[in-house]
Protein backbone atom coordinates (compact mmCIF):
# COMPACT_ATOMS: atom_id res chain seq x y z
CA UNK A 1 0.00 0.00 0.00
CA UNK A 2 1.45 3.73 -1.21
CA UNK A 3 1.55 6.15 1.90
CA UNK A 4 -0.35 8.09 -0.75
CA UNK A 5 -3.54 5.55 -0.53
CA UNK A 6 -2.58 5.27 3.20
CA UNK A 7 -3.14 9.18 3.56
CA UNK A 8 -6.38 8.91 1.37
CA UNK A 9 -7.83 5.45 3.60
CA UNK A 10 -7.13 7.77 6.73
CA UNK A 11 -9.21 10.44 5.54
CA UNK A 12 -12.22 8.19 4.72
CA UNK A 13 -11.90 6.32 8.10
CA UNK A 14 -11.78 9.65 9.65
CA UNK A 15 -15.04 10.55 7.64
CA UNK A 16 -16.62 7.57 8.61
CA UNK A 17 -15.58 8.01 12.48
CA UNK A 18 -17.34 11.18 12.02
CA UNK A 19 -20.34 10.54 10.90
CA UNK A 20 -20.68 7.76 13.48
CA UNK A 21 -19.53 10.23 16.05
CA UNK A 22 -22.42 12.50 15.12
CA UNK A 23 -25.42 9.13 15.53
CA UNK A 24 -23.75 8.52 18.79
CA UNK A 25 -24.28 12.33 20.05
CA UNK A 26 -27.52 12.40 18.43
CA UNK A 27 -29.05 8.92 20.18
CA UNK A 28 -26.75 10.33 23.54
CA UNK A 29 -28.66 13.83 23.31
CA UNK A 30 -31.87 12.09 22.68
CA UNK A 31 -31.67 9.91 26.15
CA UNK A 32 -30.80 12.76 28.25
CA UNK A 33 -33.39 15.09 26.55
CA UNK A 34 -36.50 12.56 27.04
CA UNK A 35 -36.64 13.32 31.15
CA UNK A 36 -39.24 15.81 31.78
CA UNK A 37 -39.06 15.92 35.52
CA UNK A 38 -41.59 14.81 37.56
CA UNK A 39 -45.41 15.06 35.70
CA UNK A 40 -48.49 14.32 37.43
CA UNK A 41 -51.85 14.40 36.02
CA UNK A 42 -55.22 13.94 38.20
CA UNK A 43 -55.28 10.44 36.72
CA UNK A 44 -52.69 8.60 38.03
CA UNK A 45 -52.56 6.10 35.44
CA UNK A 46 -52.53 8.47 32.46
CA UNK A 47 -49.62 9.84 34.62
CA UNK A 48 -47.76 6.51 34.92
CA UNK A 49 -48.40 5.02 31.67
CA UNK A 50 -46.55 8.50 30.33
CA UNK A 51 -43.93 7.75 32.93
CA UNK A 52 -43.28 4.12 31.75
CA UNK A 53 -43.32 4.56 28.42
CA UNK A 54 -40.85 7.16 28.09
CA UNK A 55 -38.38 5.64 30.79
CA UNK A 56 -38.80 2.04 28.17
CA UNK A 57 -37.84 4.36 25.38
CA UNK A 58 -34.67 5.46 27.25
CA UNK A 59 -33.70 2.36 28.65
CA UNK A 60 -33.91 0.89 25.03
CA UNK A 61 -31.92 3.69 23.49
CA UNK A 62 -28.79 1.89 25.17
CA UNK A 63 -29.51 -0.94 22.41
CA UNK A 64 -29.51 0.98 19.36
CA UNK A 65 -26.29 2.88 20.81
CA UNK A 66 -24.77 -0.51 20.80
CA UNK A 67 -26.41 -1.36 17.58
CA UNK A 68 -24.75 1.37 16.03
CA UNK A 69 -21.07 1.37 17.59
CA UNK A 70 -20.98 -2.26 15.77
CA UNK A 71 -22.18 -0.87 13.00
CA UNK A 72 -19.71 1.82 12.89
CA UNK A 73 -16.80 -0.70 13.38
CA UNK A 74 -17.94 -2.99 10.28
CA UNK A 75 -17.27 0.24 8.33
CA UNK A 76 -14.36 1.34 9.31
CA UNK A 77 -12.68 -2.28 10.14
CA UNK A 78 -11.89 -3.23 6.45
CA UNK A 79 -9.70 -1.02 3.31
CA UNK A 80 -12.72 -3.33 1.19
CA UNK A 81 -15.24 -1.04 3.42
CA UNK A 82 -13.37 2.29 2.74
CA UNK A 83 -12.95 1.50 -0.95
CA UNK A 84 -17.21 0.68 -0.63
CA UNK A 85 -17.79 3.92 1.29
CA UNK A 86 -15.38 5.94 -1.29
CA UNK A 87 -17.90 4.69 -4.14
CA UNK A 88 -21.08 5.01 -2.45
CA UNK A 89 -20.86 7.59 0.41
CA UNK A 90 -24.57 8.11 0.45
CA UNK A 91 -24.98 5.06 2.62
CA UNK A 92 -23.00 6.39 5.57
CA UNK A 93 -24.82 9.57 5.24
CA UNK A 94 -28.64 8.37 4.66
CA UNK A 95 -27.63 6.18 8.18
CA UNK A 96 -26.86 9.47 10.44
CA UNK A 97 -29.80 11.17 8.64
CA UNK A 98 -32.30 8.66 9.46
CA UNK A 99 -30.44 8.11 12.83
CA UNK A 100 -31.11 12.28 13.23
CA UNK A 101 -34.55 11.81 11.57
CA UNK A 102 -35.70 9.06 14.22
CA UNK A 103 -34.53 11.37 17.12
CA UNK A 104 -36.76 14.31 15.98
CA UNK A 105 -39.63 12.19 15.67
CA UNK A 106 -39.13 10.15 19.55
CA UNK A 107 -38.84 13.59 20.29
CA UNK A 108 -41.48 15.18 19.11
CA UNK A 109 -43.54 12.77 20.13
CA UNK A 110 -42.65 11.88 23.59
CA UNK A 111 -42.87 15.58 23.97
CA UNK A 112 -46.65 15.36 22.94
CA UNK A 113 -47.32 12.55 25.22
CA UNK A 114 -47.03 15.00 27.82
CA UNK A 115 -48.92 18.20 26.33
CA UNK A 116 -51.86 16.40 24.47
CA UNK A 117 -52.83 14.96 27.94
CA UNK A 118 -56.51 17.35 28.39
CA UNK A 119 -56.82 17.12 24.46
CA UNK A 120 -56.56 13.31 25.08
CA UNK A 121 -58.31 12.34 28.76
CA UNK A 122 -61.46 10.92 27.87
CA UNK A 123 -60.13 8.61 24.78
CA UNK A 124 -57.64 7.41 27.88
CA UNK A 125 -60.30 6.95 29.95
CA UNK A 126 -62.52 5.32 27.11
CA UNK A 127 -59.39 2.74 26.08
CA UNK A 128 -58.12 2.22 30.30
CA UNK A 129 -61.72 0.97 30.88
CA UNK A 130 -61.99 -1.33 27.85
CA UNK A 131 -58.80 -2.62 28.07
CA UNK A 132 -59.06 -3.05 31.91
CA UNK A 133 -62.65 -4.98 31.55
CA UNK A 134 -60.90 -7.73 29.36
CA UNK A 135 -58.65 -8.13 32.47
CA UNK A 136 -55.46 -6.22 30.63
CA UNK A 137 -53.88 -3.45 32.03
CA UNK A 138 -50.34 -3.02 29.95
CA UNK A 139 -49.32 0.62 29.94
CA UNK A 140 -50.67 2.14 26.11
CA UNK A 141 -50.25 5.64 25.19
CA UNK A 142 -52.20 7.60 22.71
CA UNK A 143 -50.26 9.71 19.53
CA UNK A 144 -51.25 11.24 16.76
CA UNK A 145 -50.07 9.85 14.01
CA UNK A 146 -50.52 9.25 9.97
CA UNK A 147 -52.82 6.19 10.25
CA UNK A 148 -54.63 4.51 13.12
CA UNK A 149 -53.04 1.24 14.27
CA UNK A 150 -52.02 -0.18 17.56
CA UNK A 151 -49.11 -2.02 18.50
CA UNK A 152 -46.82 -3.02 20.77
CA UNK A 153 -44.22 0.29 22.04
CA UNK A 154 -41.10 -1.55 21.23
CA UNK A 155 -42.38 -2.13 17.40
CA UNK A 156 -44.03 1.49 16.88
CA UNK A 157 -40.42 3.19 18.27
CA UNK A 158 -37.72 0.38 17.65
CA UNK A 159 -38.73 -1.47 14.69
CA UNK A 160 -37.15 0.51 12.28
CA UNK A 161 -33.49 -0.84 13.59
CA UNK A 162 -34.76 -4.52 13.02
CA UNK A 163 -34.04 -3.86 9.57
CA UNK A 164 -30.16 -3.39 10.06
CA UNK A 165 -27.91 -5.82 11.30
CA UNK A 166 -27.84 -8.88 13.87
CA UNK A 167 -31.10 -8.43 15.69
CA UNK A 168 -31.52 -6.39 18.92
CA UNK A 169 -32.79 -8.05 22.21
CA UNK A 170 -35.17 -5.46 23.86
CA UNK A 171 -36.39 -6.04 28.16
CA UNK A 172 -40.05 -7.46 27.37
CA UNK A 173 -42.49 -5.16 27.22
CA UNK A 174 -46.19 -5.19 27.37
CA UNK A 175 -46.46 -1.41 26.86
CA UNK A 176 -48.71 -0.35 23.77
CA UNK A 177 -49.56 2.77 21.35
CA UNK A 178 -52.44 3.31 19.66
CA UNK A 179 -52.25 5.56 17.22
CA UNK A 180 -54.90 8.10 15.33
CA UNK A 181 -54.71 9.76 12.58
CA UNK A 182 -57.36 13.00 10.78
CA UNK A 183 -59.64 13.27 13.72
CA UNK A 184 -59.70 15.37 16.10
CA UNK A 185 -59.57 13.08 19.01
CA UNK A 186 -61.30 14.85 22.02
CA UNK A 187 -64.91 14.98 19.26
CA UNK A 188 -67.54 12.77 20.88
CA UNK A 189 -67.50 10.31 18.14
CA UNK A 190 -63.95 10.22 17.62
CA UNK A 191 -63.34 8.19 20.90
CA UNK A 192 -65.54 5.41 19.44
CA UNK A 193 -62.86 5.31 16.77
CA UNK A 194 -59.95 4.88 19.28
CA UNK A 195 -62.31 2.36 20.80
CA UNK A 196 -61.68 0.00 17.59
CA UNK A 197 -58.17 0.16 18.64
CA UNK A 198 -58.27 -0.43 22.06
CA UNK A 199 -59.94 -3.83 20.27
CA UNK A 200 -56.85 -4.14 18.27
CA UNK A 201 -55.05 -4.81 21.80
CA UNK A 202 -57.31 -7.23 23.46
CA UNK A 203 -57.38 -8.83 20.04
CA UNK A 204 -53.39 -9.19 20.13
CA UNK A 205 -53.16 -9.64 23.79
CA UNK A 206 -56.12 -12.27 24.14
CA UNK A 207 -54.97 -14.07 21.05
CA UNK A 208 -59.01 -13.58 19.72
CA UNK A 209 -58.88 -14.33 15.89
CA UNK A 210 -55.53 -16.40 16.06
CA UNK A 211 -58.12 -18.46 18.25
CA UNK A 212 -60.82 -18.42 15.98
CA UNK A 213 -59.08 -19.30 13.10
CA UNK A 214 -57.73 -22.31 14.84
CA UNK A 215 -60.98 -23.25 16.32
CA UNK A 216 -62.95 -22.89 12.90
CA UNK A 217 -59.92 -23.67 10.38
CA UNK A 218 -60.89 -20.04 9.23
CA UNK A 219 -57.71 -18.90 6.86
CA UNK A 220 -57.77 -14.77 6.78
CA UNK A 221 -55.59 -11.90 6.28
CA UNK A 222 -55.36 -8.58 8.14
CA UNK A 223 -58.61 -7.31 6.87
CA UNK A 224 -60.62 -10.45 7.90
CA UNK A 225 -58.66 -9.79 11.56
CA UNK A 226 -60.39 -5.85 10.84
CA UNK A 227 -63.67 -7.14 10.36
CA UNK A 228 -63.77 -9.29 14.06
CA UNK A 229 -62.38 -6.05 15.40
CA UNK A 230 -65.31 -4.37 14.49
CA UNK A 231 -67.39 -7.01 15.29
CA UNK A 232 -66.05 -7.13 19.32
CA UNK A 233 -66.63 -3.36 19.21
CA UNK A 234 -70.53 -3.39 18.08
CA UNK A 235 -71.12 -6.07 20.48
CA UNK A 236 -69.76 -3.93 23.28
CA UNK A 237 -70.20 -0.22 22.44
CA UNK A 238 -73.02 -0.78 20.89
CA UNK A 239 -75.22 1.13 18.08
CA UNK A 240 -73.34 3.93 18.76
CA UNK A 241 -70.00 2.30 17.38
CA UNK A 242 -71.74 1.72 13.77
CA UNK A 243 -72.83 5.05 13.73
CA UNK A 244 -69.37 6.74 14.78
CA UNK A 245 -67.68 4.30 11.95
CA UNK A 246 -70.51 6.08 9.24
CA UNK A 247 -69.76 9.32 9.92
CA UNK A 248 -65.86 9.29 9.82
CA UNK A 249 -66.20 7.86 6.71
CA UNK A 250 -68.25 10.31 5.48
CA UNK A 251 -65.35 12.82 6.10
CA UNK A 252 -62.96 10.44 3.53
CA UNK A 253 -62.81 9.54 0.37
CA UNK A 254 -64.26 5.81 -0.47
CA UNK A 255 -60.52 4.67 0.01
CA UNK A 256 -60.17 1.95 2.65
CA UNK A 257 -56.42 1.22 2.25
CA UNK A 258 -54.74 -2.02 2.07
CA UNK A 259 -55.52 -3.45 5.45
CA UNK A 260 -59.29 -2.60 5.85
CA UNK A 261 -62.16 -4.43 3.86
CA UNK A 262 -63.81 -1.71 1.77
CA UNK A 263 -65.90 0.73 3.70
CA UNK A 264 -69.27 -0.36 2.32
CA UNK A 265 -68.32 -4.12 3.10
CA UNK A 266 -67.72 -2.76 6.87
CA UNK A 267 -70.59 -0.76 7.28
CA UNK A 268 -72.42 -3.68 5.96
CA UNK A 269 -71.18 -5.82 8.07
CA UNK A 270 -72.34 -3.36 10.86
CA UNK A 271 -75.90 -2.67 9.70
CA UNK A 272 -75.55 -6.42 9.65
CA UNK A 273 -74.93 -6.94 13.09
CA UNK A 274 -77.14 -4.39 14.20
CA UNK A 275 -80.05 -6.04 13.03
CA UNK A 276 -79.13 -8.97 13.85
CA UNK A 277 -78.67 -8.56 17.59
CA UNK A 278 -81.63 -5.89 17.94
CA UNK A 279 -79.96 -3.54 19.61
CA UNK A 280 -80.92 -0.54 16.75
CA UNK A 281 -84.66 -0.40 17.17
CA UNK A 282 -86.29 2.74 17.40
CA UNK A 283 -83.81 4.94 15.26
CA UNK A 284 -85.10 3.70 11.51
CA UNK A 285 -83.92 6.79 10.26
CA UNK A 286 -80.52 6.37 10.91
CA UNK A 287 -80.84 2.91 9.70
CA UNK A 288 -81.98 4.22 6.40
CA UNK A 289 -79.62 7.10 6.54
CA UNK A 290 -76.66 3.65 7.02
CA UNK A 291 -78.36 2.22 4.00
CA UNK A 292 -78.45 5.13 1.23
CA UNK A 293 -74.75 5.95 2.47
CA UNK A 294 -73.68 2.68 1.69
CA UNK A 295 -75.19 3.00 -1.82
CA UNK A 296 -73.72 6.18 -2.32
CA UNK A 297 -69.79 4.47 -1.22
CA UNK A 298 -70.67 2.20 -4.11
CA UNK A 299 -71.22 4.49 -6.67
CA UNK A 300 -68.33 6.33 -5.65
CA UNK A 301 -65.85 3.11 -6.19
CA UNK A 302 -63.90 2.19 -8.81
CA UNK A 303 -63.51 -0.82 -10.63
CA UNK A 304 -60.79 -1.97 -8.11
CA UNK A 305 -62.32 -1.23 -5.41
CA UNK A 306 -65.57 -3.12 -6.03
CA UNK A 307 -63.65 -6.01 -7.38
CA UNK A 308 -61.82 -5.72 -3.64
CA UNK A 309 -65.24 -5.29 -2.49
CA UNK A 310 -66.78 -8.75 -3.72
CA UNK A 311 -63.88 -10.81 -2.74
CA UNK A 312 -64.24 -8.67 1.44
CA UNK A 313 -67.87 -9.90 0.98
CA UNK A 314 -67.15 -13.49 0.66
CA UNK A 315 -64.61 -13.43 3.04
CA UNK A 316 -67.26 -12.00 5.41
CA UNK A 317 -69.44 -14.54 4.60
CA UNK A 318 -67.58 -17.37 5.44
CA UNK A 319 -66.54 -15.54 8.40
CA UNK A 320 -70.47 -15.32 9.16
CA UNK A 321 -70.53 -19.50 8.77
CA UNK A 322 -68.35 -20.12 10.85
CA UNK A 323 -69.84 -18.25 13.67
CA UNK A 324 -67.58 -15.39 14.12
CA UNK A 325 -70.53 -13.90 16.57
CA UNK A 326 -71.01 -16.34 18.21
CA UNK A 327 -67.26 -16.85 19.08
CA UNK A 328 -66.76 -12.92 20.02
CA UNK A 329 -70.02 -13.63 22.04
CA UNK A 330 -68.31 -16.30 23.91
CA UNK A 331 -65.15 -14.74 24.40
CA UNK A 332 -67.17 -12.02 26.11
CA UNK A 333 -69.16 -14.52 28.12
CA UNK A 334 -65.51 -16.51 29.37
CA UNK A 335 -64.09 -12.79 30.45
CA UNK A 336 -67.16 -12.16 32.66
CA UNK A 337 -67.98 -9.15 29.82
CA UNK A 338 -71.64 -8.34 28.72
CA UNK A 339 -72.33 -7.62 25.17
CA UNK A 340 -74.24 -4.30 24.44
CA UNK A 341 -77.73 -6.18 24.05
CA UNK A 342 -76.76 -7.81 27.57
CA UNK A 343 -75.60 -4.71 29.16
CA UNK A 344 -78.74 -2.40 28.28
CA UNK A 345 -80.79 -5.61 29.21
CA UNK A 346 -79.17 -6.56 33.11
CA UNK A 347 -76.40 -4.16 33.64
CA UNK A 348 -77.97 -0.54 32.81
CA UNK A 349 -81.10 -1.41 34.15
CA UNK A 350 -79.39 -2.77 37.38
CA UNK A 351 -77.62 0.01 37.78
CA UNK A 352 -80.43 2.89 37.02
CA UNK A 353 -82.65 1.16 39.70
CA UNK A 354 -79.92 0.92 42.12
CA UNK A 355 -78.28 4.17 41.88
CA UNK A 356 -78.67 6.53 44.61
CA UNK A 357 -79.27 9.63 42.46
CA UNK A 358 -82.17 7.81 40.53
CA UNK A 359 -81.16 8.16 36.51
CA UNK A 360 -82.18 6.42 33.38
CA UNK A 361 -81.46 7.53 29.58
CA UNK A 362 -84.08 10.12 29.44
CA UNK A 363 -82.57 11.77 32.54
CA UNK A 364 -78.95 11.83 30.62
CA UNK A 365 -80.08 13.26 28.35
CA UNK A 366 -81.86 16.39 29.93
CA UNK A 367 -78.49 16.62 32.61
CA UNK A 368 -76.21 17.05 29.09
CA UNK A 369 -79.13 19.62 27.69
CA UNK A 370 -78.87 21.75 30.64
CA UNK A 371 -75.07 21.17 30.44
CA UNK A 372 -74.54 19.14 33.62
CA UNK A 373 -72.05 16.47 33.21
CA UNK A 374 -73.84 12.40 33.74
CA UNK A 375 -71.19 10.13 36.32
CA UNK A 376 -72.61 7.09 34.00
CA UNK A 377 -70.38 4.65 31.78
CA UNK A 378 -69.14 5.87 28.37
CA UNK A 379 -71.52 2.70 26.95
CA UNK A 380 -74.49 4.05 28.15
CA UNK A 381 -73.66 7.72 27.96
CA UNK A 382 -72.90 7.68 23.81
CA UNK A 383 -75.87 5.47 23.39
CA UNK A 384 -78.21 7.42 25.39
CA UNK A 385 -77.41 10.56 22.90
CA UNK A 386 -77.43 8.72 20.26
CA UNK A 387 -80.68 7.10 20.19
CA UNK A 388 -81.98 10.68 21.06
CA UNK A 389 -80.00 12.39 17.74
CA UNK A 390 -78.91 14.59 20.56
CA UNK A 391 -74.81 13.45 20.06
CA UNK A 392 -73.66 15.43 16.87
CA UNK A 393 -75.35 18.32 18.94
CA UNK A 394 -73.45 18.16 22.59
CA UNK A 395 -70.26 19.81 23.19
CA UNK A 396 -67.22 17.74 23.44
CA UNK A 397 -66.25 19.61 26.38
CA UNK A 398 -69.48 17.77 28.27
CA UNK A 399 -68.63 14.40 27.55
CA UNK A 400 -65.33 14.49 28.48
CA UNK A 401 -66.52 16.22 31.50
CA UNK A 402 -68.91 14.02 32.02
CA UNK A 403 -66.27 10.91 31.61
CA UNK A 404 -63.89 12.25 34.19
CA UNK A 405 -67.21 12.60 36.73
CA UNK A 406 -67.79 8.92 35.99
CA UNK A 407 -64.23 8.02 36.21
CA UNK A 408 -64.15 9.88 40.06
CA UNK A 409 -67.37 8.06 40.99
CA UNK A 410 -66.12 4.34 39.47
CA UNK A 411 -62.97 4.70 41.51
CA UNK A 412 -64.49 6.23 44.68
CA UNK A 413 -66.85 3.03 44.69
CA UNK A 414 -64.16 0.80 44.10
CA UNK A 415 -62.14 2.11 47.05
CA UNK A 416 -65.46 1.30 48.99
CA UNK A 417 -65.72 -1.73 48.07
CA UNK A 418 -61.91 -2.23 49.45
CA UNK A 419 -62.60 -1.40 52.35
CA UNK B 1 -42.22 16.38 11.25
CA UNK B 2 -44.18 19.57 12.64
CA UNK B 3 -45.12 20.83 16.13
CA UNK B 4 -47.12 23.84 16.60
CA UNK B 5 -48.28 24.89 20.22
CA UNK B 6 -49.35 22.32 22.55
CA UNK B 7 -51.01 19.73 21.60
CA UNK B 8 -50.50 19.03 17.76
CA UNK B 9 -48.21 16.29 16.74
CA UNK B 10 -45.89 14.31 15.64
CA UNK B 11 -47.42 13.87 12.37
CA UNK B 12 -46.42 11.30 9.69
CA UNK B 13 -44.89 9.45 12.37
CA UNK B 14 -46.06 6.04 11.29
CA UNK B 15 -45.23 6.86 7.33
CA UNK B 16 -42.37 8.64 7.95
CA UNK B 17 -41.04 5.25 10.09
CA UNK B 18 -41.89 2.69 7.58
CA UNK B 19 -39.69 4.90 5.46
CA UNK B 20 -36.89 4.92 7.07
CA UNK B 21 -37.12 1.21 8.08
CA UNK B 22 -37.06 0.50 4.16
CA UNK B 23 -34.34 2.81 4.30
CA UNK B 24 -32.11 0.93 7.21
CA UNK B 25 -32.90 -2.30 5.43
CA UNK B 26 -31.34 -1.56 1.85
CA UNK B 27 -27.96 0.04 4.01
CA UNK B 28 -28.03 -3.82 5.39
CA UNK B 29 -28.31 -5.22 2.19
CA UNK B 30 -25.57 -3.15 0.62
CA UNK B 31 -23.31 -3.92 4.54
CA UNK B 32 -24.30 -7.54 3.68
CA UNK B 33 -23.26 -7.30 -0.31
CA UNK B 34 -19.77 -5.54 0.75
CA UNK B 35 -19.34 -8.22 3.62
CA UNK B 36 -19.64 -11.19 1.16
CA UNK B 37 -16.97 -9.42 -1.15
CA UNK B 38 -14.54 -9.85 1.50
CA UNK B 39 -16.09 -13.46 1.76
CA UNK B 40 -16.56 -12.56 5.56
CA UNK B 41 -19.59 -14.78 5.46
CA UNK B 42 -20.59 -15.09 9.25
CA UNK B 43 -20.64 -11.26 9.82
CA UNK B 44 -22.69 -10.85 6.28
CA UNK B 45 -25.51 -13.20 7.39
CA UNK B 46 -26.55 -11.43 10.43
CA UNK B 47 -26.61 -7.62 8.03
CA UNK B 48 -28.15 -10.33 5.19
CA UNK B 49 -31.10 -11.25 7.04
CA UNK B 50 -33.22 -8.23 7.61
CA UNK B 51 -33.14 -7.35 3.72
CA UNK B 52 -33.88 -11.29 2.26
CA UNK B 53 -36.66 -11.62 4.82
CA UNK B 54 -39.10 -9.62 2.66
CA UNK B 55 -37.63 -11.91 -0.53
CA UNK B 56 -41.65 -14.08 -0.34
CA UNK B 57 -43.68 -10.92 0.49
CA UNK B 58 -46.31 -9.59 -1.64
CA UNK B 59 -44.98 -6.53 -3.61
CA UNK B 60 -47.98 -4.39 -2.66
CA UNK B 61 -47.14 -5.52 0.92
CA UNK B 62 -43.24 -4.35 0.78
CA UNK B 63 -44.83 -1.11 -2.01
CA UNK B 64 -47.12 0.20 1.05
CA UNK B 65 -44.23 0.60 3.47
CA UNK B 66 -42.66 2.91 1.16
CA UNK B 67 -45.91 5.05 0.42
CA UNK B 68 -47.90 6.65 2.57
CA UNK B 69 -49.59 4.21 4.60
CA UNK B 70 -53.47 5.08 3.51
CA UNK B 71 -53.16 6.17 -0.16
CA UNK B 72 -52.43 3.41 -2.82
CA UNK B 73 -48.88 3.11 -3.51
CA UNK B 74 -47.97 4.59 -6.76
CA UNK B 75 -45.61 3.11 -9.47
CA UNK B 76 -42.41 4.63 -8.29
CA UNK B 77 -42.75 2.95 -4.92
CA UNK B 78 -44.05 -0.24 -6.83
CA UNK B 79 -41.01 -0.22 -9.22
CA UNK B 80 -38.70 -0.01 -5.92
CA UNK B 81 -40.29 -2.46 -4.40
CA UNK B 82 -40.26 -4.59 -6.92
CA UNK B 83 -36.59 -4.12 -7.41
CA UNK B 84 -36.15 -4.97 -3.03
CA UNK B 85 -38.09 -8.39 -3.28
CA UNK B 86 -36.00 -9.55 -6.49
CA UNK B 87 -32.28 -8.55 -5.18
CA UNK B 88 -33.68 -10.21 -1.68
CA UNK B 89 -34.24 -13.30 -3.72
CA UNK B 90 -30.73 -13.50 -5.33
CA UNK B 91 -29.13 -12.94 -1.62
CA UNK B 92 -31.27 -15.68 -0.02
CA UNK B 93 -29.03 -18.29 -1.69
CA UNK B 94 -25.32 -19.34 -1.08
CA UNK B 95 -23.16 -16.35 -0.96
CA UNK B 96 -20.52 -18.34 -1.76
CA UNK B 97 -22.12 -18.74 -5.18
CA UNK B 98 -22.53 -15.43 -5.77
CA UNK B 99 -20.30 -13.80 -8.36
CA UNK B 100 -17.93 -10.86 -8.12
CA UNK B 101 -20.42 -8.91 -10.77
CA UNK B 102 -23.54 -9.97 -9.45
CA UNK B 103 -22.17 -8.58 -6.07
CA UNK B 104 -21.20 -5.30 -7.81
CA UNK B 105 -24.06 -4.91 -9.76
CA UNK B 106 -26.35 -5.75 -6.63
CA UNK B 107 -25.04 -3.47 -4.65
CA UNK B 108 -25.03 -0.11 -7.29
CA UNK B 109 -28.31 -1.18 -7.68
CA UNK B 110 -29.56 -1.11 -4.08
CA UNK B 111 -27.36 2.29 -3.74
CA UNK B 112 -29.74 3.67 -6.55
CA UNK B 113 -33.06 2.60 -4.86
CA UNK B 114 -31.60 4.28 -2.14
CA UNK B 115 -30.89 7.42 -3.69
CA UNK B 116 -34.54 6.81 -5.02
CA UNK B 117 -36.20 5.84 -1.66
CA UNK B 118 -34.27 9.41 -0.52
CA UNK B 119 -36.69 11.20 -3.17
CA UNK B 120 -40.20 10.17 -2.21
CA UNK B 121 -42.57 13.02 -0.50
CA UNK B 122 -43.27 12.05 2.99
CA UNK B 123 -46.19 13.99 2.80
Amino acid sequence: MSSATSQEYKEITDEINANFSVVDSTICALKSELSKGEFNTSYVFISQNVKHVVSYIQRALENILSKAKNFGNIWVSSPLQMFAYRGNPIVIYEYRDTIREFSESVRAIVSNLYTNVGKTLAAYILVYETLEKFGFKPPFVLVESSEFSSQNLIDFVFDEFETIGPRVEYEPSKSQVITYSGIDVSETLSLLIVGHESFHIIDRLGGVFDGFCRATGFNGGKRCREALVDVMSTLYFGPVYAYAMQRHFEKRYPLSGESHMEMNIRLLALDYLISVLGIGKGNEAQAQRLTSFIKLLEKRMDKDALENARNDRKQLDMMLDKGIIGYVKNYFKGNGISTYEEFVKVVEKREFDSDHEKIDRERIRFMLRKEIPAAVRPTTLLNALYGSGDIDMIDSRLITASFKKWYVKRYYEKSLEKK
Amino acid sequence: MTQSGSGVLAEKYSAASNLRREKMRIISGITALNLIREKRFEEADGYAKPFVEIKDSPIEEVAQCLGSGFVPSNNETKRVATEMVSLAKLLSGDPNTLQTDDIEKSTKKLVELLNVLSNISRV
